[in-house]
């Protein structure tokens, strides 16, 4: 045996105890039981217990934030918007003066804007960590079809209304 | 009223293809970075999910950029600053989310930029908005908004911008240096915005010396030249601690 099998007290176990078990004369299913694998975890050097299968390493699962991430997610997805499109329509009907409503506006479309954006990337954080994920997936396609749904309705919308606006002879954009 | 070559042109496409050009041109700078991404070897789901975020991400910071500074969600229109705003956020995240090729993203997206943003300015040509300072000469151009005679600006920048766009690709595809390459788009594409401002006609409106527009981009200039850094610096080094952790066991 080499010096650096001897070293390795992981490789002693399976070259030693055959020969062993082939000189008193034991049943010759006695060697397969000892086998590396039947080793506890727990007294396998760091070299060893690499090199085994993660669920006999015992290595506790890691917490799933499956669900709280979607939800989150949702939450922020429908929250956002509705929070923010309601005032701003209220304080557009009550014709408030300029000064008044722009910074009103202002801060309402921006936090839209992040809850949005922050739902988006939950719903791919959760898609990237948990590819399983049915949740994940129906958001997915929930907001994928709602993009594109929101990006028609823009198009749409900025047409006709530009086109009322050629038919009142008013300026377009500025 | 003089007559020019875009006389014709200009009135007869009018404004409604204003949000459709927008769009379009953003969603062709979307596949071309993902083509981009592709060839540098990022993988299919980071590519997928980093086009999706990225384009959201420019849809909602150019429309309410636009609402943030004027203060009227009525007058829907389309920032470029806010644009380009929201493609560094929706990159910068998906390298985040993904750790995949980080440098490679980075400089995905900031090459394709100057492409969307030249293409959109194409919708602003037609639709009359943004328009440039008062111009007699061979190339001047005449809205039926104000029948002025202006210089181009808008479709000088739509040159200008694709011309940067190929600057950076070809500097990407020969040097292989995706950070060298996004800090000089980043530069050129600055110091261009810059000085085309001074061609509108809205710059001169404002009593201040540098517009609300030049501020912007170098505000974004900024932001974009820190987040490279963050990309070379703190991410790399992030990344090789993680790698020494998982191996030591």
């Amino acid at each position: 045996m080499d010096n650096n099998e001897t070293n390795n007290p992981y490789t002693q176990t399976v070259e030693v105890t055959p020969q062993a078990t082939h000189s008193d004369n034991a049943p010759q299913t006695a060697p397969a039981d000892i086998t590396p694998q039947h080793v506890p975890a727990s007294e396998l050097p760091p070299e060893a217990l690499r090199t085994l299968p993660r669920d006999e390493a015992q290595v506790p699962e890691p917490k799933s934030y499956e669900k709280l991430l979607c939800f989150l997610s949702l939450g922020l997805y429908v929250f956002g918007p509705t929070a923010s499109g309601i005032p701003m329509y209220i304080v557009e009907s009550m014709n408030l003066q300029s000064d008044v409503s722009s910074p009103i506006f202002s801060v309402l479309s921006s936090f839209g804007s992040v809850t949005y954006i922050a739902a988006w990337v939950l719903m791919i954080i959760a898609r990237v960590k948990y590819k399983k994920s049915v949740f994940a997936k129906v958001l997915m396609w929930v907001y994928i079809g709602m993009l594109v749904a929101a990006v028609i309705l823009v198009i749409v919308l900025v047409a006709t209304c530009i086109n009322a606006l050629n038919n009142c002879n008013c300026s377009g954009m500025g | 009223m003089k007559a020019t070559i875009f006389d014709n042109y200009i009135k007869s496409l009018h404004f409604p293809f204003y949000s459709t050009i927008v769009i379009g041109s953003i969603l062709l700078g979307v596949i071309l970075a993902c083509i981009i991404m592709y060839r540098e070897g990022l993988k299919r789901t980071s590519i997928i999910y980093t086009a999706f975020l990225t384009f959201v991400c420019i849809m909602v910071c150019g429309l309410s950029l636009q609402i943030w500074l004027t203060g009227d969600p009525r007058r829907l229109a389309f920032t470029g600053a806010g644009g380009a705003l929201g493609l560094l956020i929706g990159a910068f995240s998906s390298i985040f989310i993904h750790r995949d090729h980080e440098k490679e993203m980075m400089a995905s997206w900031v090459v394709t930029a100057p492409l969307m943003y030249g293409l959109a300015k194409t919708a602003c040509h037609i639709s009359g908005c943004c328009v440039g300072i008062p111009y007699h000469g061979k190339w001047a151009v005449v809205y039926e908004s104000d029948l002025i005679s202006r210089f181009p600006v808008q479709l000088s920048e739509s040159l200008l911008f694709t011309l940067i766009f190929l600057i950076g690709l070809f500097m990407l595809l020969i040097s292989g240096k995706p950070l060298l390459t996004s800090r000089v788009v980043i530069v050129i594409s600055v110091i261009a915005k810059f000085s085309m401002d001074y061609l509108r006609d809205g710059h001169y409106l404002a009593k201040s010396p540098l517009s609300q527009n030049q501020i912007l981009a170098l505000i974004c200039g900024v932001i974009a030249l820190g987040l490279v850094e963050i990309v070379n610096n703190i991410l790399g080094k992030k990344q090789v601690k993680g790698e020494s952790k998982i191996y030591h066991g």
